[in-house]
């Protein structure tokens, strides 16, 4: 893989989502291939279904807003962020 | 700023499923069941949050940990091992690099790594969305893709890297 190739990846990469960026510069060439061909990978697909999503969705929308989400995003409880748990240290494998 | 609508929701659902589907892989067993549950939240939100990809991970994230801290540990570890029989990736001929050996490999990580790597490469999170996400620093954040890539490469082994 050519440093065109690469590029290409990290275009392909920031082209797949609105919020994408790019401020990494990955140490080694290695290191920025190997990145290039794992972000070649595709996720398998979700398989959410659409249709029962857009029916729970328009449930939730006629609901009031949860506690104390009256004001914007961050005090949204579920949004903060949650430590890792099970007592892993950092560097363990699983 | 876009309303959150059944048009919105849609296109988050087309662009960001299955990598926030994939994200969510690594702790639970019904990963799609967390990210209907965030997209769900999303619409009950009062105002489209600011930035609503990375907010999305942040919900996926704590309902997914929550959603492993539910089930007993031994049944947490039946569930990851049967993942390991199966690819998170699309099975693609030409592929240079193995989706079930890249699969295990991303399994093999700690999770620090694994969601850090998994966050910036296919959610194209940035270093200082992924640390506000996980509650470090972007440095720490940084690190911790470095390291992830660097044991990566060598579960993976060189003659998957094609150096020319």
């Amino acid at each position: 893989m050519d440093r065109d190739d690469v590029e290409k990846a990290r275009h392909a990469q920031r082209g797949a989502g609105s919020e994408k960026t790019s401020d990494f510069r990955p140490p080694t060439s290695d290191l920025a291939n190997l990145e290039a061909m794992l972000s070649s990978l595709a996720p398998r697909a979700a398989g959410i279904d659409r249709d029962r999503l857009m029916f729970l969705a328009g449930q939730a929308s006629a609901l009031p807003p949860p506690m104390g989400q009256g004001r914007g995003e961050g005090e949204a409880p579920s949004s903060l962020p949650l430590p890792l748990g099970e007592g892993r240290g950092e560097g363990e494998a699983r | 700023m876009d309303a959150i609508g059944p048009e919105l929701l849609g296109r988050l659902l087309d662009e960001h499923g299955d990598a926030l589907t994939l994200y969510a892989r690594g702790w639970c067993e019904a990963p799609e069941d967390v990210v209907q549950d965030a997209l769900v939240q999303l619409m009950r939100q009062p105002r489209l949050p600011e930035r609503v990809v990375p907010w999305l991970y942040r919900v996926v994230r704590n309902g997914a940990i929550s959603a492993s801290r539910a089930v007993g540990r031994r049944r947490r570890h039946e569930a990851l091992a049967a993942q390991r029989e199966e690819s998170w990736f699309v099975l693609a001929a030409g592929e240079r690099l193995d989706a079930v050996a890249a699969t295990r490999a991303l399994q093999e990580l700690p999770e620090e790594q694994r969601e850090t790597i998994v966050a910036r490469l296919w959610g194209g999170l940035t270093f200082e969305d992924i640390a506000e996400l996980t509650g470090a620093s972007s440095s720490t954040a940084h690190r911790r893709y470095e390291a992830g890539l660097a044991a990566l490469r060598e579960r993976l082994g060189v003659a998957w890297i094609e150096t020319t």
